[in-house]
């Protein structure tokens, strides 16, 4: 209003240099949007290769273990169950009808006793893929089971507490979780020098906590994700891949207490499994 | 919308012509400026509402502004009878509007960028030149009903800044037509507030 009080010459002043104010506002506006802009493109577009690159490391990962599986698969057949069936097949040439009775018993069973050795063999193998307990009686009895295995040893203490797994996850899904309780669990005993193990599972209405603790020296989620970007660490590749499938998180972290360090894995819950 | 960009240049050379007739037979040429002011504003509403017709908030806001604009427009010149000169106040308030419809646009750019470069959009250089046309214009109108009868009658000195932003923007209008690439890629994101159906 003052403004517009004034004389006319400082009207004709401020015209022009609220003109001239308002067209160089305007033009840097439109200046900052362009830039801007593309800067915020650009580091969408960084955004994305980063990501694109972490889903190659870890597609990598998978078919890594995808090949060691299936080679170990091929070694234990061939290396154990291929001599196994050919001493079997040994027993059991045409030869085997001009010896005399108790020779061709003894053939017999021999042949059978190292069959019963291959038919364990495959058992095994098989047992290596899918868990028998984890398939019949769930989650819980499969790490529990696991455990038990490891505790048998006497090297260090390890136990675990389901508080309420009472609906089943999908097959699939605890097969998922079990590998990854496995793998966390391998690689404290190879690298952490941990004196126990302790695992808890917590049950939320959308999802499923387990989480591992253990008083040796583990990894910070810095660290995690730092050997998720290199090429090394193909097993926490794999954590992080089995965890994509199901939509699941992972966090690693060191307690406050600084004595013992913590895995927390969050599984999110279908509808039929709330 | 290239339509109503076409309609705001056909009105503004409409206005010229007009204009420089009247001023050559010495009549007053201010009544043609009010209503080509008028027009234009309609017009830059009506586009801001195609664009952001699925925002309530803003369309509620551009509805009201109208409403004040025709009200006022009204109000000045058919009844207080003053056809003759411009209501600095209203248009005033109607071109802040128009730069923050502008503003808004241009954030919306910011938030979901759709291209990597903005400019090769025609919709950027329509705003860009609304925006251009009615920031430089801002000041003149404002300060038209504060000048000197003379200096009023004498509207051709002043006349320039408005003609000077007048020729920017119709020169950003044009390059929006020239361009033929769609102002708005249809796959954008749902939830852009500058897309169409």
């Amino acid at each position: 209003m003052i403004l517009l009080q004034a004389n006319s010459s400082s009207i004709s002043f401020a015209l022009f240099f609220g003109t001239l104010g308002m067209l160089l506002l305007t033009i840097g506006l439109i200046l900052f949007i362009i830039f801007h802009q593309r800067r915020v493109i650009r580091y969408q577009m960084q955004m994305q290769e980063m990501e694109a690159e972490q889903q190659k490391l870890l597609l990598k990962a998978s078919i890594k273990l995808q090949e060691e599986e299936r080679q170990r698969i091929a070694a234990d057949l061939h290396d154990d169950a291929g001599p196994l069936l050919a001493t079997a097949r040994l027993y059991l040439t045409e030869n085997l009808v001009n010896q005399d009775k108790a020779q061709q018993l003894q053939s017999i069973y021999n042949a059978k006793q190292i069959i019963d050795e291959t038919i364990q063999l495959i058992r095994n193998i098989s047992h290596s893929l899918m868990p028998p307990t984890l398939k019949n009686f769930g989650l819980e009895s499969a790490v529990s089971d696991f455990f038990q295995k490891i505790n048998n040893s006497g090297s260090l203490n390890v136990n675990c507490r389901f508080y309420d797994y009472r609906t089943r996850l999908k097959p699939e899904k605890e097969l998922i979780i079990y590998r990854i309780v496995q793998e966390l669990t391998n690689n404290i005993l190879k690298h952490s020098k941990a004196s126990f193990i302790h695992l808890t599972q917590h049950n939320n209405p959308d999802e499923m906590l387990i989480r591992l603790h253990h008083d040796g020296k583990g990894l910070t989620q810095e660290d995690f994700d730092k050997l998720n970007k290199s090429h090394v660490g193909l097993g926490l590749k794999n954590i992080k891949s089995r965890l994509k499938v199901v939509h699941g998180d992972i966090l690693f972290e060191q307690d406050p207490s600084q004595s013992f360090f913590k895995v927390s894995i969050e599984i999110p819950k279908d509808e039929d499994e709330k | 919308l290239k339509w109503v960009c076409f309609f705001i240049l056909l009105a503004s050379i409409l206005a010229d012509v007009v204009s420089t007739i009247l001023a050559n037979f010495s009549a007053s040429n201010l009544w043609v400026i009010n209503l080509y002011i008028l027009i234009d504003s309609l017009l830059v509403f009506y586009f801001y509402y195609w664009k952001f017709r699925y925002h309530k908030n803003v369309i509620i806001t551009n509805g009201v502004l109208v409403m004040i604009l025709l009200g006022s427009w009204v109000f000045h010149n058919l009844i207080a009878g003053q056809f003759h000169s411009i209501d600095s106040w209203t248009n005033g308030i109607e071109t802040l509007s128009i730069i923050f419809f502008s503003i808004l646009f241009f954030y919306g750019q910011l938030l979901r960028p759709q291209s990597f470069f903005v400019y090769s959009t025609a919709l950027f250089w329509i705003v860009a030149g609304i925006l251009l046309y009615k920031a430089g214009t801002f000041f003149l109108i404002l300060y038209f009903d504060t000048l000197e009868q003379s200096e009023k009658a004498n509207f051709g000195n002043l006349y320039i800044i408005n003609s000077a932003f007048l020729f920017i923007r119709n020169i950003f209008f044009t390059i929006a037509f020239l361009i033929s690439k769609p102002a708005i890629n249809k796959k954008s994101h749902s939830k852009n507030v500058f897309q169409r159906p």
